[in-house]
This record gives structure tokens, C-alpha cells and sequence, in this order.
């Protein structure tokens, strides 16, 4: 416990208080963290032993049954491969067609600026349950439909990414821009070789909420994608909710959703130091 | 459209910390480049194509009646007309409005809270924070399928451990009163680590020397809080309202899985609404107006809410 | 970094590898660097668009359970060992999401070429130009042993909009310990059938044995409701007058059925959790699994009790009756979209899929029930408890013709709808059986005018 007094830290030491604290998050904590426990450990816990009304806390009988039961009936491993995919050349999309985007938005001042701004940020606001049919028309018309880029291409357009990343380049000194136009550079040269230096930050953002996005996309990869090899997890862990394959159903339920949710945790975990710095300098604080 | 301009950027960039910012987004480029409209291509060609051309699709689609299979014909504002005497939109709307007036403030007053607490060293703070936001990368199925069980009445180990201790089980996906409640809870799982970080990141960039000045001032500690504080945490404020709003309306996976709905009408929202006027009962017309009307709630509300900002900042 | 696609390339012929029929388990961890490769291939673009461009190509969307799999994988390979050229692709049916994904691929005439679907929803797009008309392609009177209930669901104008494929209905469930311990024997006699008084009764002891519940009633999500019809019509009543637009479940069979219901719920005998939208797939089984309740109203499904309770445990009775006997219609159907590019092929498959043999071998592998009549559980040989299919196979000669009917039309999901809110409302105790029918009445002629 250090409550080193510190001269940036405006609270005054009290030990106690702190502990009170220290101890209402630590409880906090384990209350957050439960589900997510719960849900592996439920994957772990062999047969029928799930519906039973005794009270324990963690498996009564570890055991990988679950998950060999659902890798044998469910090709789980193409929909890894297939969410991964998505998941990644639709993030590297959504960067860089945000980062372009908010920086015109940001730097420039030009003809359709505020028009075309609004109309970016209708488009979160229109339930997709409404223009599910209209965009399908479009990936078909595109001739996309039964492909992954009929998933990734629509989720490219995030406004909230353009949002976020107007809003971190608008603390880009503009003075910087000017200096290097001085200097003779074009457009695209600015761009590149001094806003996206300074984007680090920003792409870690825009990086892990694409992903996020992307990953748990549930009713459009559901319309789009065809085959059963070529489905994404949490499509596969829908279909299983309604499905009479397994008799004892919250075991292997539990262990797809811990599939669909370990891969993108483990990407999460490891860029959560920079996901934090990033929104600390993207100017959403 | 300044609306867009009250975020101001509360400090500079890190990278290029010299000074404060100057109110950059006014600033001109070379006049008559083509160089913005280029850096935009990719993002209009995909949100024209893949966003705004299916949205004005659906906003003709709301003046139309009949499926989408067979023939429409044009029933101008007949759907809008229609919601005026469905209990079922009214009964909708009431718990959206009631599912967002309690997720998003509660999300953001625990994010808040939290933030706060975690402000300060202590040990482990590092895996508090994670612990905390780590539930934001689970899918709504996901979320929706592990509350179900957890929540489950019969097998759940909440039931089975209020059993245990003596207790009654509990109703909670089963009693009308109980299934709002327990949703919220679901959804607060998902979202307070979300406005946990925002904050914190936000309160860490809050200049010592404001709270130092204050402090000399002789403000006392919620003194300091309501007026140095706050102030400085609005654009985070602001950011959040709206996003979480928006995803509130558009709570769809969740619910879908978690309680279909029920018990009864208690968890029926207005997106659900939609969808299986859409889907189950083969009205595209009438959900496409239902869909129109929602976006207009939300037009209405981010409107709202700057409206109100900007007199703040006008007032300071 | 416009992203450049090809917009206006057509859908590669036939570029698309015969799809894998066989899943063969064993090299599954080869498939997966396989499908990274495959998956590779997909965003280099080879992977464009079949199905809907490809008159040799066969897409047959299909629930893909373990026991049904293999089965529809092996009919598909022996298809396309007979029709060199010919690919039969297989892709799931998503659960729960058949509407949104079905009108979706319909209006951009992209569905597959074959569909299989539940008996609730056949009405709905054979009425709405979903389906073609398969008739012509199937041998003269192919349909003549099917089912009439079923029959009456794919024959429109003239037409066959579909082949069934299987079906099922409601029967009840009993756990043998409990029964012997209130001291009831099962009648075994559908004209004998416990009555609905009878039931409660035998509810009521067994909830005083187990200490928790009574009975368990099949719902499984929102739109279930129709599973509760059984009971309005066995109490005589019905949902429409005979001239299929005034709703009559406000009549007294209707009140009736509809009080003898909520005091089910009222008295907790059926559990809270198992009302219309509270249930879950797994909530009925797992309530007579872990033996909390001694009777279950569902449909064959052995595959959720088969290793999970002993056989000796349980066992299957007629579905109770009162004046005069009913159950609900399940089971699916599968049809010809009106997107497929060669529906002639597509009916030419599914009759080829759908041969008294191949049905019934699948059937007699997975327990459900052919759609044909006069053929009984010995006939089909099945492995598994056939007495008790036998007595499901009985009890569908108690549908309500009527109901039937109604399961056809164009409109019955939205009934599935209405019937799964206002049943909800007052099983969770905030609605009388009155007001119930009122409710419902008022939806009936919202959704018929």
C-alpha cells in the first residue's frame, strides 16, 4: 500500500480512507470479473452437471468435454479463421479510411465540410435492422454477397471512428502543417510524414474498437455469409442457442462463447496500454 | 454545425505539447486544393454506398406498405399514422426510454465513480483497471447467453446461491418488475468499464496547477470536484452521452437473447420492435417508419444536448 | 485507397471447387490451415459469388444437427455422383433468425436454391411468391401418402410449393418414480387419455412429490405461443369462427382453455420460467431431467433425455384430452425459392432427397417422426424407445384439422407473435384469461383485416 505523498495527487493520504477504497474496488472487481469466470468455468464442468441447483463455484468436475464436443459437431475452426480474417482486414480498413477522413475533416476547411460531417455521424444513428434489406441489395449489386468482403467492406464506414479521429487531429498543432508546407510538401506528404507520426495514439484507439466492432458483428455477417465453413463465432454461438445438438445445452454454449470471447480478450489484454494512452491523447476525455 | 466544434481539445497534443492549441479546426487549408476531398474519397465512396444510399432507401421504405417480397404500394404517411394507435410502439418506446434513462446515467455516474477511485496509486491498480473494462470485448450473443445463465432461475448460480444462504430465489428474468432490472444490470456489466477508462484517462489530463490554484483558493474537496473537475471533464461527458445513448436505442443482441422481450411486455424496446415488425411479421413499411421515428429520437437528443452544452459554455 | 472491388464482374461460373459435402472429421486440423489458405483465396476474390449465378449449383439450407448431417451430406454426394457437374452445397439455417435472413436474401434474390423450414412458416412464403411451384417436376401423386395436415401446407392452387420433410407433435412426458409414488398409471390409449382435469390433478401430486413443480410445457422462445393451441382446441375451442376472419377465442371454450392454463401458473404448477418467452431450448427438458417437475408437454425429442436420465425413468403417454383430442403440428418442410437459377434441378434434388428411404433412414437415425401416414415406429425400425415414437405417431391423428389450416396461411407467425405476448402477460400473473382473449382477439382481426 503506498501512499507515498505525492505532490501531483490532490488527495490527502488518508490512510484509511484509501484502504475503504482499495477494498469497495477490490469487490467491485470480483464482481465484474465473475461472469467472465463463470462462463469458462461452466465450459469446464463436464455432462449434465450444469443443471444443478447445488450451489458451487467452480466446476465439479473439470474437464475439456465441452469443447471436444463442440469442435467435433460445429466446424469452430473455420469460424476462428473466418472471424479473424474479418476481424483484421476490416480494422486495418476502418484505420485507414478514418484516419484520412478525420484529418480532412479536421485540417481542412472546404465545400459539403459540415454536410458531409452530419451526414457521417446519421449513419450510427439508423438501426441497421431497418437498411438490413436496402444494404444487402447493395453487396449484391457489388456482387460481394457469400464473400467476406460483403462483411468487411460496409463495417469500413464507422462514424464513430471518423469522429474519434477528427477529434484527436484537431490537437495537432497546425502550425506543424503549415511549417512543412513551407518546406515545400504536398498534401499527401503532410500527411503521411507528419500526422500519421504523431497518430500513434490514435490508431491504438481506432485499432481495438474496430476490432471490437468487428469481432462481435452478429446480424449483418448473418445475412452476408453463406456455407456453414464460412460463418463467423458469434453467429455460430447464436445458431447454437436454438439448437437441440446437445442435450445438457449451457456447457457447450458456455465454451463456444468462451471461444468466440478468448481471442479477442487476448488481443484486448495485450493492447490494453496503449488502447489507455490513446484515449488519454485522442481528445474524447 | 459548430456543433461539432464543442469538443475543444482540453490540451495539446502530447507529441507536440508547445503551447496551447490554437483553435486549429478553423483554420483554412491551401485554398483551392483538392487535397481534403481526396483524403475523403475512400470514406464517402463506402459510407454513400454502404450506409447513406440503404438509409434513404429505408426512409422511402417507411412511406410504403406490403412486404418486401411482394408488391409495396405508397402509403405516404399511413405507417407514421399507424404508431399513434399501437399500444405496442407506445408500450416500446416507454421501456426504451426507461432502459436509457437508467443504463446511460448509471453507466457513466459507476464509470465516473470508479475512475475516480482508481485515480490515485494503490497497489494492483493496473489489473483493477483491466478487470474493470475487460467485459467490453464480449459480444452482445456472448453477454446476452452468459446472463442468461447466471440470471437463470432454476440453474443459475445466483438462485443457486441465494438458495443456499437461505434465501429466496430470485425472479430475475421471470417477474416483470425484475426483467428491466436485470437487463439494466447486463448491460451495466458491458459498459461501466467503457466510461471507466474515458474518464480516467480524462481525469489524469487535468492540470495539477487547477486543482493546486483551487485548493489555495480554499475550496474543500467537492468544491474542487464540482468546479474544477466536471468543468474539465465535459467533452468526455458530452462523448459519452451520445455514444452511450446511441448504443442504448440500439441494444438489440442482448436483449434478444437475454429475455426475448418478456416477461410479457417488461423488456420489449423499441429496436426489437422493429426487427420483428421487420422480419417475423413481414411489415418492412411500418418497421422502416418505426426505424425513422428512433433515429429522430436520437437526431433530437444529440441536438438537445449541444444545445444545452453550448449555453453552458456560453454562460462560463 | 478507394477500395476497388469488382463491381460489376459477374459471378464466376462454376469457379466455386465442389463444396464439401462430408465434413471429414479426422483431418480437421489440416482443414483449418486449409481454410486459411481458402480463406486467403476468398479476399484475393476467388471466392466471388455462387450460388445464385450458377445453374449447375445446388444450395440447400438446412439445419445441421449431428444426427441429420451426415445424412443430408451423404444424400448430396449421392446426387452429384449420379449428375456429374451438378455441386450440392449445404449451408445452416440460422436458428431463431430465419426471417431476417430469408426476406433479406429473398428481396435481393439471393436465397438458396433450397430451404428447409418450419411447418409455421411454410404459409408465409409460399403465399408471398417466396416459393415456385414444384409440381410438374415431381413424379404423379408423390404426395400421396404424406400427411393431409402437411399436405395441406405445401398444396396451394393447384401447386405443391414444397416437400415435407418430417414432423412432429406434443405428447406428454412422465417421469416413471414420481408417477408410481403418487400412485397413477399412464392410460396408454389416445381415446382414454387423461383429461385436462386429470392432468392438473396428477400436477398437483407430483409438485407435492418433487417439492418444486408440477408440469413443464415445451416453449422455447418468444415465438412458441402456438405450442399453447392444443389446449383451445381440445377444450372445443378455436381461433377463428369457420369463416376464418371473426376470432372466437374470446368464446367460453376459449375462456375456458385459456383459465385452465393460468391457474397452471397461478398455482406454480408449470414454473415461471417456463412461460412463452422466459423458456430457453433447454428449460422444459431440464426441468423433467433434474426432476423437478413429473410431467413435460413436448414433442419427440429423445436426443435431450436419451443418457441424461435412465430409460427406466421415464417414459411417454398420450397428450391429455378434454372434449375432445388435439395437438400441435410440427416439423419442416423444404421448398424451391423463387432465387434459384434452376429451380427444375433443385425440385429434381429434392425429390431425389426426399425418397421414402433416404427419409427414413434419417428419421429412424434422429427419432422424428416420417411424414407419411400408416407408417408406424416398427416400420421404420427405429433403435431408440420405438414404442413410445409410436405413441407421437398416434397422437398426430389428432391435429385439428382446423389449426392446420390456420398453420397454412400467410399470417401465422404473426399469430405465433400475438399469441407468444398476450399468453406471456398472463401466465406471468398481469393478465386475466379474459383480458387474455380480449387481447388476442384484438390482434386476430389486426392481422386478418
Amino acid at each position: 500500500m503506498s501512499t507515498a505523498p505525492s505532490p501531483t495527487r490532490h488527495h490527502r493520504g488518508r490512510n484509511g480512507g484509501t484502504w475503504a477504497i482499495w477494498t469497495l474496488l477490490v469487490i467491485a472487481a470480483l464482481i465484474t470479473a465473475f461472469p467472465l469466470y463463470w462462463m469458462v468455468a461452466t465450459s469446464l464442468t463436464g455432462g449434465t452437471l450444469t443443471q444443478s441447483q447445488d450451489f458451487r463455484l467452480w466446476p465439479a468436475d473439470i474437464g475439456l468435454d465441452n469443447y471436444t464436443a463442440v469442435f467435433r459437431e460445429l466446424p469452430v475452426g473455420h469460424w476462428i479463421v473466418n472471424s479473424l480474417l474479418i476481424a483484421t482486414v476490416g480494422t486495418v480498413l476502418t484505420v485507414v479510411v478514418s484516419l484520412l477522413a478525420g484529418f480532412a475533416f479536421a485540417k481542412y476547411r472546404f465545400r459539403g465540410r459540415t454536410a458531409i460531417f452530419f451526414a457521417y455521424l446519421l449513419t450510427i444513428m439508423v438501426p441497421i435492422q431497418v437498411t438490413l434489406v436496402p444494404s444487402f441489395l447493395v453487396i449484391v449489386k457489388l456482387g460481394l454477397v457469400d464473400t467476406v468482403w460483403g462483411v468487411i467492406l460496409p463495417g469500413a464506414a464507422e462514424a464513430t471512428a471518423v469522429f474519434i479521429a477528427r477529434q484527436f487531429m484537431l490537437n495537432i498543432p497546425t502550425e506543424l502543417l503549415e511549417a512543412a508546407r513551407i518546406d515545400g510538401a504536398g498534401e499527401l506528404r503532410i500527411f503521411l510524414r507528419v500526422v500519421l507520426p504523431l497518430s500513434g495514439p490514435l490508431i491504438g484507439v481506432l485499432t481495438v474498437l474496430a476490432f471490437m466492432a468487428r469481432w462481435n458483428e452478429f446480424l449483418w455477417p448473418l445475412i452476408v455469409l453463406q456455407g456453414e465453413d464460412n460463418l463467423t463465432l458469434p453467429v455460430g454461438l447464436a445458431g447454437l442457442q436454438g439448437s437441440e445438438s446437445f442435450a445438457a445445452p449451457w456447457g457447450p454454449i458456455m465454451a463456444m462463447a468462451t471461444l468466440t470471447t478468448l481471442p479477442v480478450l487476448v488481443i484486448f489484454l495485450l493492447c490494453q496500454r496503449q488502447f489507455v494512452q490513446g484515449i488519454a491523447n485522442t481528445g474524447l476525455k | 454545425m459548430s456543433g461539432t466544434e464543442t469538443v475543444t481539445p482540453s490540451r495539446p497534443a502530447p507529441a507536440a505539447a508547445t503551447g496551447p492549441a490554437p483553435r486549429t479546426g478553423r483554420r483554412r487549408g491551401p485554398t483551392g486544393t483538392r487535397a481534403p476531398y481526396l483524403f475523403l474519397t475512400p470514406s464517402l465512396v463506402l459510407f454513400g454506398v454502404f450506409s447513406l444510399f440503404p438509409i434513404v432507401a429505408a426512409v422511402l421504405m417507411s412511406t410504403q406498405q406490403g412486404a418486401v417480397l411482394g408488391q409495396t404500394e405508397y402509403v405516404g404517411g399511413d405507417n407514421y399514422q399507424r404508431m399513434v394507435d399501437d399500444p405496442l410502439f407506445w408500450t416500446a418506446l416507454r421501456n426504451t426510454l426507461v432502459f436509457t434513462a437508467a443504463t446511460v446515467p448509471l453507466s457513466m455516474v459507476i464509470g465516473l465513480l470508479l475512475a475516480l477511485m482508481l485515480n490515485r496509486p494503490m497497489p494492483g491498480r493496473a489489473l483493477l483497471r483491466t478487470v474493470f473494462f475487460t467485459p467490453m470485448v464480449v459480444s452482445g450473443v456472448g453477454v446476452g447467453m452468459v446472463m442468461a445463465w447466471i440470471f437463470n432461475g432454476d440453474y443459475g448460480v445466483l438462485n443457486n446461491a441465494l438458495a443456499t444462504a437461505g434465501l429466496p430465489r430470485g425472479e430475475w428474468l421471470t417477474s416483470p418488475d425484475m426483467g428491466m432490472v436485470t437487463v439494466v444490470l447486463a448491460v451495466l456489466w458491458t459498459r461501466v468499464g467503457f466510461c471507466m477508462v474515458l474518464y480516467l484517462a480524462a481525469l489524469q489530463s487535468i492540470p495539477h496547477s487547477l486543482l493546486e490554484a483551487a485548493s489555495l483558493d480554499g475550496a474543500g474537496a467537492w468544491q474542487r470536484f464540482r468546479h474544477v473537475v466536471v468543468p474539465q471533464l465535459s467533452p468526455t461527458t458530452f462523448f459519452l452521452l451520445v455514444v452511450n445513448v446511441v448504443f442504448s436505442l440500439q441494444a438489440f443482441d442482448l436483449l434478444y437473447v437475454l429475455t426475448g422481450g418478456g416477461p410479457g411486455f417488461a423488456t420489449t424496446v423499441l429496436i426489437q420492435y422493429i426487427y420483428r415488425s421487420a422480419f417475423a411479421n413481414g411489415e418492412m413499411g411500418y418497421a422502416s417508419a418505426l426505424g425513422v421515428v428512433s433515429t429522430l429520437l436520437l437526431i433530437t437528443f444529440t441536438l438537445l444536448r449541444w444545445y444545452l452544452g453550448r449555453n453552458d459554455e456560453d454562460n462560463r | 485507397m478507394v477500395p476497388v472491388h469488382g463491381s460489376t464482374a459477374p459471378p464466376a461460373r462454376a469457379t466455386r471447387p465442389p463444396s464439401r459435402t462430408g465434413r471429414p472429421g479426422p483431418t480437421r486440423r489440416g482443414l483449418l490451415r486449409a481454410a486459411a489458405g481458402g480463406a486467403t483465396a476468398a479476399l484475393l476474390g476467388a471466392g466471388c459469388s455462387a450460388g445464385g449465378g450458377d445453374r449447375d449449383h445446388i444450395t440447400w439450407a438446412i439445419g445441421l444437427d449431428p444426427v441429420g448431417g451426415p445424412h443430408f451430406q451423404r444424400i448430396a454426394r449421392e446426387f452429384m455422383d449420379r449428375n456429374p457437374g451438378v455441386t450440392i452445397e449445404l449451408t445452416p439455417v440460422p436458428n431463431g433468425d430465419l426471417n431476417a435472413w430469408l426476406v433479406t436474401r429473398l428481396a435481393a434474390d439471393r436465397a438458396p436454391d433450397i430451404v428447409n423450414m418450419g411447418v409455421s412458416a411454410v404459409g408465409r412464403y409460399t403465399t408471398n411468391g417466396g416459393t415456385v411451384d414444384i409440381g410438374d417436376q415431381l413424379p404423379d401423386g408423390f404426395l400421396d401418402d404424406y400427411q393431409p395436415s402437411l399436405r395441406a401446407l405445401v398444396e396451394k392452387d393447384g401447386g405443391v410449393f414444397g416437400i415435407p420433410q418430417e414432423t412432429n407433435c406434443a405428447a406428454t412426458y412422465y417421469r416413471t418414480d414420481i408417477l408410481r409414488r403418487i400412485g397413477v398409471e399412464p392410460r396408454n390409449d389416445l381415446e382414454r387419455a387423461w383429461t385436462a382435469e386429470e392432468i392438473r390433478e396428477i400436477a398437483v401430486e407430483a409438485k407435492r412429490v418433487t417439492g418444486a413443480y408440477g408440469l413443464s410445457w415445451g416453449y422455447i422462445n418468444e415465438s412458441s405461443g402456438n405450442r399453447w393451441l392444443p389446449v383451445l382446441y381440445m377444450f372445443g375451442g378455436s381461433l377463428f369462427r369457420e369463416d376464418g376472419r371473426t376470432p372466437a377465442i374470446g368464446d367460453p371454450e376459449g375462456i375456458e382453455a385459456l383459465e385452465w392454463t393460468r391457474r397452471l401458473y397461478a398455482d406454480e404448477l408449470i414454473p415461471a420460467s417456463n412461460t412463452v418467452k422466459a423458456s430457453q431450448e433447454d428449460t422444459a427438458f431440464s426441468l423433467f431431467t433434474t426432476g423437478q417437475v413429473g410431467l413435460m408437454i413436448h414433442e419427440s425429442q429423445f436426443r435431450s433425455l436419451k443418457d441424461v436420465i435412465p430409460d427406466e425413468d421415464w417414459s411417454v403417454d398420450h397428450l391429455f384430452r378434454e372434449r375432445g383430442a388435439a395437438t400441435n403440428l410440427s416439423g419442416s418442410v423444404n421448398v424451391v425459392t423463387r432465387s434459384s437459377r434452376n429451380p427444375e434441378l433443385a425440385a429434381e434434388f429434392l425429390a431425389f432427397a426426399s425418397t421414402p428411404e433416404r427419409i427414413l433412414a434419417r428419421v429412424r437415425d434422429s427419432g422424428a417422426i416420417a411424414p407419411y401416414t400408416g407408417v408406424t415406429a416398427r416400420d421404420v425400425g427405429y433403435a431408440y424407445r420405438p414404442d413410445l415414437v409410436q405413441r407421437f405417431i398416434d397422437q398426430l391423428s389428432t391435429v385439428p384439422p382446423q389449426m392446420a389450416r390456420e398453420q397454412a396461411g400467410p399470417d401465422y407467425q404473426a399469430i405465433r407473435q400475438l399469441l407468444g405476448d398476450f399468453l406471456d402477460l398472463m401466465f406471468i400473473g398481469s393478465a386475466s384469461a379474459r383480458e387474455t382473449a380480449d387481447a388476442i382477439a384484438e390482434g386476430l382481426r389486426n392481422v386478418r383485416n
